[in-house]
């Protein structure tokens, strides 16, 4: 497992080397474009729509589009530019309790773990974040975004949650037919509720599995069965060679 | 108490020597793949395995069928191979090595299944490290049923020599002396281990590559190799044959996403003949090589492999003076 990000967390005059680690694993079935003919990689290649030349790294600008054709340009020094601060440092800037914050919030979650160094001030950190069922909040830079991350303790460590910031979440009333109220009888309310009461048992998430990609797997494991090396016969013909390597000596002292 | 699960240890390691023959040691073949200490806990079913940088691989190869081969809590000591022909294959060892995704972990256990060549026992309810190593021989015999996945590593007696000859001329590696009488010293690279290989090996960090042409364009040509001295880098030439396409490919593309301008320290100097671009020096890989030039380079250098189990720190230029 490798770490995504190296740096450090402080607040007040505290600050704790640390790294990430990715909590989820995502995409577990990838698939790669290969030509069907000769089973070649099929790779992207950069074309300018214009002069139709393939371009390198280093003939590309970005452009943020304003409208059709018409684009303001950024250039490399332009980005360099920018105030990305929080770099290899994230400076938490409040507590709070995390009751206050949505859910809806949240987006990705990492695993912070400790750097050389760090093991007693992490250690502080999460058991103090746990008797005050607190919360950090600040942020982080990343692949050249500022990100507002959230820092809380989690099953014997630290996690860190990446969060949208207030403005990136949509205000649901926006979305057609949100928050209708219609007129319904108590007997029907009732009934969904004994409804919902009776389905209701404690949650087993390990019971929900993605039986899609199960198959998917299953279906691959199936395309390369006769491929495989046969354990069996390589343990036999690395002992027979063991066995042949000692007869010779023994023959020698014979 | 489960302690000794947990417990971090170093495997005890090798020091480079000639083909001996010594009736106070034994000689094992060197099986080269991956060590690994496995730590077996029958009775909660569990498996802990740990490589020599104690890195965690237990999730790695699940077809290691500890639970089948013992009965009895152990701590084993062995070496990770991937057999083709009865023999380790480093290539596909390697296409073990850097997958994270359980599906595929699960696919390639099968594809290309590893198994343990279990040389020494450390632990089996009480601790063996102050054991004679014949001791321990014995005591791992008896422990451990053998499975398809988790093998013995047998030894001879006394016949140094005439087992390197035989053992290079299958076309193994080489040999281990042990001497018989020794105790496991964890961490360390001790004399009464000694490592007798045919070809010479270095580990050594890849500090950048150099473009290539023809079929490699577009790709590196060779990979810029370097050792520590102290602190800083000492270069040691280029590498640019015992790797596939396909392994160009892909590593090519992990090399780009680790470029840097800044030079590595002790490297500032170095002049190339082609336009060299640097890397952050976290890859470190085996190299095969004839004898070191009056300069201080690598001749006729072959690339065997990248290894993740060893950290740059642990390539010095030491391993050079041993040769």
């Amino acid at each position: 497992m490798r770490a995504v990000w190296k740096g450090s967390v402080s607040f007040g005059l505290v600050s704790i080397p640390i790294k990430l680690y990715n909590a989820t694993l995502s995409k577990e079935l990838q698939f790669h474009m290969l030509h069907a003919e000769d089973g070649g990689r099929i790779r992207f290649k950069k074309v300018c729509e214009k002069c139709g030349k393939e371009v390198s790294k280093d003939e590309v600008v970005r452009g943020y589009q304003l409208a059709k054709n018409e684009y303001v340009i950024l250039t490399d020094e332009d980005f360099q530019k920018m105030p990305l601060r929080s770099v290899k440092s994230i400076d938490i800037k409040q507590f709070f309790d995390p009751s206050e914050l949505n859910f809806i919030y949240y987006s990705n979650f990492y695993y912070i773990s400790p750097d050389k160094g760090g093991e007693r001030a992490y250690y502080l950190l999460k058991e103090a974040l746990k008797d005050t069922n607190s919360m950090g909040i600040g942020k982080i830079g990343m692949r050249g975004r500022e990100n507002l991350v959230a820092i809380k303790a989690y099953n014997g460590g630290l996690v860190l949650a990446q969060l949208h910031y207030f403005d990136e979440v949509r205000n649901p009333y926006e979305i057609p037919n949100w928050g209708v109220e219609v007129e319904v009888n108590k007997e029907e309310l009732e009934l969904a509720k004994k409804l919902i009461l009776a389905m209701k048992k404690p949650l087993k998430l390990e019971e929900y599995r993605d039986e899609y990609k199960e198959a998917l797997n299953k279906l691959i494991e199936a395309k390369i069965a006769g491929k495989e090396i046969k354990v069996a016969e390589e343990v036999k013909a690395a002992k027979s060679l063991m066995d042949a390597l000692k007869a010779s000596l023994e023959s020698l002292e014979a | 108490m489960t302690d000794w699960f947990y417990k971090k240890i170093y495997p005890m390691l090798a020091v480079k020597g000639e083909p001996f023959s010594d009736e106070n040691f034994i000689y094992e073949i060197k099986w080269d793949g991956t060590r690994c200490l496995a730590y077996v806990d029958v009775e909660n079913g569990r498996i802990r395995l740990q490589n020599r940088r104690l890195i965690d691989i237990t999730y790695r190869y699940p077809e290691l069928d500890f639970l089948n081969a013992v009965e009895q809590n152990v701590i084993l000591d062995g070496e990770i191979v991937v057999l083709k022909e009865g023999k380790p294959s480093f290539r596909l060892l390697q296409k073990r090595e850097h997958v994270v995704s359980k599906t595929k972990i699960s696919l390639l256990s099968k594809l290309y299944p590893a198994v343990l060549f279990a040389f020494d026992v450390l632990y089996d309810g009480e601790w063996l490290l102050d054991h004679p190593l014949i001791e321990r021989k014995k005591i791992l015999s008896e422990v451990v049923q053998e499975t398809n996945h988790v093998l013995l590593a047998d030894y001879v007696k006394k016949e140094g020599e005439v087992f390197y000859n035989k053992v290079t001329e299958v076309g193994l590696e080489g040999i281990i002396a042990k001497k018989v009488d020794s105790r496991y010293e964890a961490g360390k690279r001790s004399e009464n281990w000694i490592k007798i290989k045919k070809r010479n090996t270095v580990d050594c960090t890849i500090v950048g590559w150099l473009e290539g042409e023809g079929r490699r364009e577009g790709y590196f040509g060779s990979l810029v190799l370097a050792l520590k001295d102290n602190n800083n880098f000492v270069h040691i030439g280029q590498v640019g044959t015992g790797f596939d396409d396909e392994f160009v490919k892909s590593f090519y593309n992990e090399l780009r996403k680790v470029e840097i301008d800044k030079k590595p320290k002790g490297l500032e100097k170095e002049e190339f003949k082609r336009k060299i671009h640097w890397v952050k020096p976290i890859y470190v890989c085996e190299v095969e090589f004839l004898e070191i030039t009056k300069d201080g380079k690598l001749r006729a250098p072959v690339f065997l492999r990248l290894r993740d189990d060893k950290s740059v720190e642990e390539c010095t230029v030491e391993q050079l003076r041993l040769i």
